[in-house]
């Protein structure tokens, strides 16, 4: 019988809220031993294999091909995910795990509040320094092809793995691109978002991996799941 | 003739003109590259990280090297007639899917500023380029010539804000965003006092407009060790503040120089074409280059290889370094790009010389030479 394998995340919000969602959708996991299992089915669909997955492990594998379809956001996809759009496709956008990628500067920076604006400064700031203004981010790819559709060139990413908002009260940048959703952590810093500065409006959605292997039985089944989804 | 066969011609005809000759590693630091060289070439670029962590390329291009290798290690050269011969390694379309370019060119670095010592080497550089395409045997093309510097003269007499001046010259070689700046323009720059107030509320949560007022709260607010001092924050607000374009005015400029970007055709005609938008826009204090053109013109006319010379407004290239002429030289139906060129004053001191050095150059297209070559012998051109 062909199963289709579907992943799904693991912990944290995102979990709560695709949880929430089944449970109003009447979708129940199957031959689950206990809440951190990490592999189940659905009741009554015995041809869906559930994975429960960190979002950037669900990301990998939709990449790789070795799962059909995969829980996880935008951000994730289209950073980690070179030429995205030929890998997967975005089945459903859901409602939530809404949050944008955005560029915050220091609040005092009253004469900075455009994309414009950080250009001039990243240009003033090599021709002071003869070094290039600093980005920390967690999000490379993503903030170099903002970055340069706005025509900023004169600054530098610096790798972030957390607590990205306060690398400019640290000293290991000048400013920084994060994911938000109410912008309270970056206020809270002493950060502010650009007037047009956001690079990616991210949700969570489920992604077909157009990787891995489909034929007339498995595109069935995927079908069926959505319809129950929606 | 083979690729290494026509770069060895090549650096022995260089070398035969009196060029020294650099010999350089294929592997660099990436970091000179992304310092110094444009979005488009950084995105072609091959990097890699090392052992170290280090991250290293194999070198995009031969300028670079050669003026930071000048540099360096300026005693060890007799003169700053500098040349080079070999492969560069891009992902470009030009290359199609190889990732090895051969290009062969010359540099000319010197100290002589003046605008006439500028215009001898100018016509120097275009004059090599073309003895050295005849020396491998093509004798008649099409010579492309623009000049960065004639486009901030006209940008300089226009009502602007410096910042914005600046600004366009900046990124008069990214065809893209330079519209997008067109656009912004057109819509009016600057904040007018309530504008600012509003901001200065906004963001600070403050009422005042008393400049030693604004600066104590910002100096109690700059925390981070920012590298932007208290100072510079202000002055760029009040500089915003103080230069405001209205939209009609805005929208006034930016037709100017859509009609000046239009200014292209012949270079006997140039000057004519160039005198009549002056006229027509009653544009004071335009820097006359009618000297310069007709420089240009007589080394065309008087050069039996250029079959058709045109002046371009809107010229751009996708190296970003050059600061000052640039060209381009094509066989006659404008199919192979057999040379590119152009001056280059600011990267040297961008690259750490401490001197006033000025730099002419240009790279041969080795890989779409040899197939004009081979295109001319097949009887095809």
């Amino acid at each position: 019988m062909d199963k289709i394998k579907i992943a799904l995340p693991s912990k944290g919000r995102l979990r709560r809220d695709m949880e929430t969602l089944f449970k109003a959708k009447q979708i129940s996991f199957a031959n689950l031993s206990n809440d951190r299992d990490y592999i189940g089915s659905i009741e009554g669909h015995d041809n869906i294999l559930i994975y429960f997955l960190s979002a950037k492990e669900i990301t990998n594998r939709l990449e790789e091909g070795s799962i059909h379809l995969g829980l996880t956001g935008d951000d994730l996809i289209q950073e980690k995910v070179e030429n995205f759009e030929s890998k997967v496709s975005k089945l459903i956008k859901l409602d939530f795990g809404k949050a944008n990628l955005v560029v915050a500067v220091p609040n005092f920076w009253i004469d900075v509040y455009s994309m414009a604006d950080l250009e001039e400064i990243c240009n003033l700031h090599r021709l002071k320094t003869t070094r290039r203004l600093r980005v920390a981010t967690k999000y490379t790819n993503l903030t170099n092809n903002f970055f340069s559709k706005c025509g900023v060139l004169d600054y530098r990413t610096v790798m972030s793995h957390g607590s990205t908002e306060s690398a400019p009260f640290n000293g290991f940048s000048e400013i920084i691109t994060d994911i938000t959703s109410s912008g309270e952590t970056l206020r809270a810093n002493n950060l502010r978002v650009l007037d047009d500065g956001v690079i990616l409006q991210s949700s969570a959605n489920i992604f077909k991996s157009n990787i891995a292997e489909w034929n007339s039985s498995s595109e069935k089944i995927c079908n069926e799941f959505i319809d129950i989804l929606t | 003739m083979s690729i290494q066969e026509l770069n060895l011609q090549l650096k022995n005809y260089f070398e035969s003109n009196d060029f020294t000759y650099v010999d350089l590693p294929l592997v660099f630091d990436s970091d000179v590259f992304y310092e110094m060289s444009g979005e488009i070439l950084r995105k072609q670029m091959y990097s890699f990280y090392d052992n170290s962590g280090k991250e290293k390329c194999l070198r995009p291009d031969l300028t670079i090297p050669v003026c930071h290798n000048y540099i360096t290690n300026s005693q060890k050269f007799k003169s700053g007639k500098l040349c080079y011969s070999g492969p560069v390694f891009r992902s470009s379309i030009e290359s199609e899917g190889s990732v090895e370019l051969n290009q062969s060119g010359v540099e000319i670095i010197y100290q002589d500023n003046r605008n006439e010592s500028q215009l001898i080497k100018d016509i120097e550089i275009i004059q090599c380029a073309l003895e050295t395409l005849k020396n491998i045997g093509i004798e008649k093309i099409n010579l492309r010539l623009g000049n960065l510097k004639y486009f901030m003269n006209f940008i300089n007499v226009l009502n602007l804000p410096q910042r914005w001046k600046e600004r366009l010259s900046r990124h008069y070689f990214r065809k893209d965003y330079f519209e997008t700046l067109l656009v912004r323009l057109s819509r009016g720059v600057g904040y007018n006092s309530q504008q600012r107030d509003k901001i200065i509320k906004e963001i600070l949560g403050t009422e005042t407009t008393n400049s030693k007022h604004l600066r104590k709260i910002i100096e109690e607010k700059n925390i981070f060790k920012s590298s932007r001092t208290t100072t510079e924050i202000i002055d760029r607000f009040n500089q915003k503040a103080d230069m405001i374009i209205q939209k009609e005015d805005g929208l006034k400029i930016v037709e100017l120089i859509r009609e000046y970007q239009k200014i292209n055709g012949n270079i006997d005609d140039y000057n004519q074409n160039l005198n009549k938008f002056i006229k027509d826009y009653d544009l004071n204090n335009f820097e006359d280059n009618t000297e310069t053109l007709n420089k240009f013109n007589e080394l065309c006319l008087s050069s039996k290889s250029v079959n058709e010379a045109i002046f371009l407004n809107n010229f751009r290239n996708t190296i970003e370094f050059y600061d000052g002429l640039i060209f381009e030289i094509f066989d006659t139906s404008g199919t192979y790009r057999l040379i590119s060129g152009g001056r280059y004053d600011k990267l040297l001191k961008s690259l750490g010389s401490d001197e006033k050095l000025c730099a002419v150059g240009f790279a041969t297209y080795n890989n779409e030479i040899n197939k004009y070559l081979e295109s001319k012998s097949n009887g095809q051109n």
